[in-house]
């Protein structure tokens, strides 16, 4: 096995110290650290880092963020439950449209089901974007001021 | 109450079931977030969002496994996505620890100055350095909860600790 370098030393030596299984024989990390005296300094430091960090805890905080929590839940299920019916209008207006266009078929007036077709590409623009097209903007009236 | 069963009538729509997740996690997620966003403030509203994000997600939440390592990847989540929008808090402002808890080991000034090296390192670095120690977590973990493999664990927590060491030693953080 070829000599690892001083950065692969270090980092063996200090994922040994934290547990992990050697990757590199502990006899080849052991012999380089004899020769090797910028290592041997570098490894008691990071040691006496970890050590420091070992004997730390993490504050747990007593904060309740329920009292917060609790009615954004509540206002989201509502929303939720807005979008639902709403989708299901779009839905029963989309039947009503596909019903009216197969009502067309028969009759072959196919210049009806051409003049539809802005309107179609106008919804499914609006509709990409999510633009209700029929929103009052109140900064139009902001803006003259 | 079980997490599982909080779990099971969350999934069934009954949102005061939740709070028993919210009360049994919610100081653990707060520490966790000030580890990575460095500020109680900031750390109170990105944990309101993950629980309400994880609310969401319940769903596809698989029964089998714990909840805590899931939401945590939520909470990282809101973290991050917090941290790009806000402004990084000054280490020079900072009067009292907000991650690191009262110890024994090293009197407040030097748990300042040790929380000051932790505040100049990246939030990412924050996060690993301070999970590995301050929560003792494996690489095996840590590489599950950061979703990375061991071996960027190992290296990326070599060069963490060689930059804390630096600003440590920037800072004359002595304790021998």
């Amino acid at each position: 096995m070829s000599e690892p370098t001083c950065q692969i030393v270090i980092m063996e030596l200090m994922a040994t110290g934290d547990g992990r299984p050697p990757s590199v024989p502990i006899e080849v990390i052991n012999a380089h650290l004899a020769s090797c005296a910028a290592c041997r300094e570098e490894a008691r430091e990071l040691e006496g880092l970890g050590g420091l960090l070992d004997a730390q805890r993490r504050q747990i905080p007593s904060d309740d963020l329920w009292p917060m929590i609790a009615p954004r839940l509540k206002s989201k299920k509502a929303a939720a439950g807005e979008k639902t019916t709403l989708y299901y209008f779009i839905l029963f207006g989309a039947s009503l449209a596909l019903y009216k266009l197969l009502e067309l078929i028969p009759e072959r007036r196919i210049d009806v089901a051409f003049k539809l077709i802005p309107i179609i590409i106008a919804v499914s623009l609006f509709a990409f974007l999510k633009e209700n097209p029929f929103k009052i903007n109140p900064r139009l009236g902001a803006d003259t001021e | 109450m079980e997490d599982s069963v909080a779990i099971k009538k969350c999934k069934e729509g009954d949102t005061d079931a939740f709070r028993h997740l919210v009360r049994a996690y919610q100081g653990q997620a707060i520490g966790h977030a000030t580890g990575i966003l460095g500020n109680r403030e900031d750390a109170l509203d990105a944990v309101q969002e993950a629980f309400i994000d994880a609310f969401q997600a319940l769903n596809r939440f698989d029964g089998s496994r714990r909840f805590y390592p899931w939401f945590y990847v939520i909470l990282r989540n809101c973290c991050y996505k917090l941290a790009r929008g806000r402004k990084r808090r000054e280490a020079d402002d900072l009067e009292h620890a907000e991650i690191l808890a009262p110890s024994g080991s090293v009197s407040p000034e030097e748990s300042i100055s040790l929380e000051r090296a932790l505040l100049e390192l990246s939030a990412e670095d924050r996060e690993l350095i301070t999970l590995r120690h301050l929560d003792g977590l494996s690489y095996e973990d840590l590489a599950e909860r950061l979703g990375i493999p061991q071996g960027t664990v190992m290296s990326r927590l070599y060069n963490v600790r060689r930059r804390l060491r630096k600003k440590l030693a920037q800072l004359d953080f002595t304790n021998e």
